[in-house]
């Protein structure tokens, strides 16, 4: 493969997974505290 | 069974991602000009197909939304949005990278990349405004609009950019009667194109998810709250 | 809200309140011609009692050609081909100020509610207003039109009436979109920042469109085939964006 730019081409590569990587982390970040509401929200009714 | 696809969905990015790559890199020729830099094309064109056609499908999906009030639309709208978007700064980003080895660089003021960075202005306002209504249905109401005006304005600001600055390397698609890139490397953009595609349908099918239980969050504390 | 404006207020609510003896099954064009006109009235009226919108806007757009000059050498020839440019961030960042208003100043004491329980459907109301807008605009702009081709050395009355076209053009785009979106953000926390960031892209390609146009005219250089295209293109503009706008307008202000 010829190496010239092969630099700038790992960045590129690197850059559009890490994008989706802190995408994913985000969602499931979110997840997280969806759980954690819908837990503490449930308990709530519960104890009506 | 929404689980099941889910992982079969997964199974199929993973085995099409491994192949692509692997093609990507061993099997793909030479690019005679750009070295290595072209093969980042693989990534940034899918990515441009998905960001601009999420764009679309969720000003549809908003339309539908503003017509039945179901809420369940507006969740899909607002998961695309935010998936087009991630896909989108994936163009912007590579794009840039990419220009700064061709053109010398960081951005230059070329068409597309000029077209997708307001397309990702107006959805991240369409994102910016969502956070900052709490009352779901007004949020739902609201934001449908901007998508809609989001929408119609993405394809009048793609033609009307075209128009005023043609810089970008012209359409090396042969579909529209380009050339000059190493053989296998469309087909592979294509392959990269599925694989990206089921990676956006998790996505979006997980986001949509998340969206449903903020709303059923929101009805059991009023419930709690009613007592 | 100050009794000049409830006096405007109540003269509209007594026009609308002819409707009520009318059965509610639609209106006439008529009808709905002069509720845009009463409402549009209602705030000019209003406004032009006050002049707050207007000075503040002027004052506005007179400062930032002060701070223009500072940004770039003013009495450079290069500053032909950026004038078009210029003049138009001018009208935006001023017209937003006005367009901010637009709802804004309907908050106060539930007016909006008050207009919007009134028979005239929402699409009246908000041409309405896009016509008080516009006016407030256009006035604006043509007070600062003299101002900046004197600070900056430009002849403006060699294509004079394509500029004019030009700027009704431009201001109707800057006007529709500012309304809804005005309507928009009526209610949000944070209303002044979502205007301008939620207006100023889907402007671009109007922006984009009057800055080339106007740029040529202020060069001398006539409306010929070269700069029919942003033309044509502004007015697709405002006929999509006009219908786009009326078609929504019920789903932003009543739900």
């Amino acid at each position: 493969m010829d190496n010239r730019n092969f630099l700038y081409m790992f960045y590129g590569f690197l850059a559009a997974w890490l994008i989706v990587i802190l995408y994913v982390v985000l969602l499931a970040m979110r997840e997280r505290k969806l759980r954690r509401e819908l837990d503490r929200v449930r308990q709530m009714v519960e104890k009506r | 069974m929404r689980d099941k696809i889910l992982y079969a969905l997964a199974a199929i990015a993973a085995v099409l991602l491994t192949r692509n790559l692997y093609t990507i890199f061993f099997v793909l020729g030479e690019e005679k000009n750009q070295g290595a830099i072209w093969r980042i094309f693989e990534f940034h064109f899918p990515a441009g197909i998905l960001g601009l056609m999420g764009f679309i499908v969720a000003t549809v999906f908003s339309v539908v939304y503003l017509i039945t009030n179901d809420l369940r639309y507006d969740a899909i709208a607002a998961a695309i949005n935010e998936v087009s978007l991630m896909f989108a700064a994936i163009v912007l980003v590579t794009g840039s990278i990419w220009a700064r080895i061709i053109w010398g660089v960081w951005w230059a003021w070329e068409a597309r990349l000029t077209s997708m960075l307001i397309c990702w202005l107006i959805f991240a306002g369409y994102l910016m405004l969502r956070r900052a209504i709490d009352e779901p249905t007004q949020r739902a109401r609201l934001s449908a609009v901007v998508c809609i005006f989001g929408g119609v304005d993405a394809v009048i600001v793609y033609k009307s950019i075209e128009w005023y600055r043609t810089l970008h390397p012209g359409p090396v698609l042969t579909i529209r009667g380009g050339g000059g890139m190493p053989p296998g490397w469309q087909e592979t953009a294509y392959w990269n194109l599925l694989a990206m595609t089921c990676l956006a349908i998790i996505l979006v099918m997980v986001r949509m998810r998340q969206e449903t239980v903020s709303r059923e969050i929101d009805s059991l504390r009023r419930l709690a709250h009613s007592f | 809200m100050p009794a000049s404006e409830q006096r405007a207020e109540h003269s509209a609510q007594q026009s609308t309140a002819a409707f009520r003896a009318e059965p509610a099954a639609g209106i006439t064009l008529t009808q709905f011609t002069q509720l845009i006109w009463t409402i549009a009235a209602k705030d000019l009226r209003s406004e032009l009692r006050t002049k707050e919108a207007i000075n503040a806007s002027v004052a506005f757009s007179i400062v930032i050609l002060v701070l223009f000059s500072f940004a770039f050498d003013p009495s450079s020839e290069q500053l032909q081909e950026f004038s078009g440019g210029l003049l138009w961030l001018v009208f935006s960042f001023a017209g937003a100020l006005v367009l901010n208003r637009s709802f804004a100043r309907e908050t106060q004491n539930d007016c909006l509610d008050g207009l919007l329980a009134s028979p005239a459907p929402a699409s009246a109301l908000f041409l309405g207003k896009s016509l008080a807008n516009f006016v407030l605009l256009i006035v604006v702009e043509f007070v600062s039109l003299p101002v900046f081709a004197l600070f900056y050395n430009l002849h403006w009355s060699g294509q004079f009436w394509p500029l004019v076209l030009v700027m009704l053009l431009g201001t109707w785009a800057l006007t529709m979109i500012g309304t809804v979106f005005s309507a928009l953000t009526v209610n949000l926390r944070l209303r002044e920042l979502m205007l301008p960031t939620l207006v100023y892209p889907l402007m671009i390609p109007a922006l984009m469109s009057a800055m080339t146009l106007t740029t040529d005219f202020l060069s001398g250089i006539p409306l010929g085939p070269d700069n029919m295209i942003w033309v044509r293109l502004l007015v697709a503009f405002d006929f999509i964006f006009t219908a786009v706008s009326i078609a929504v307008i019920d789903s932003v202000l009543v739900g």
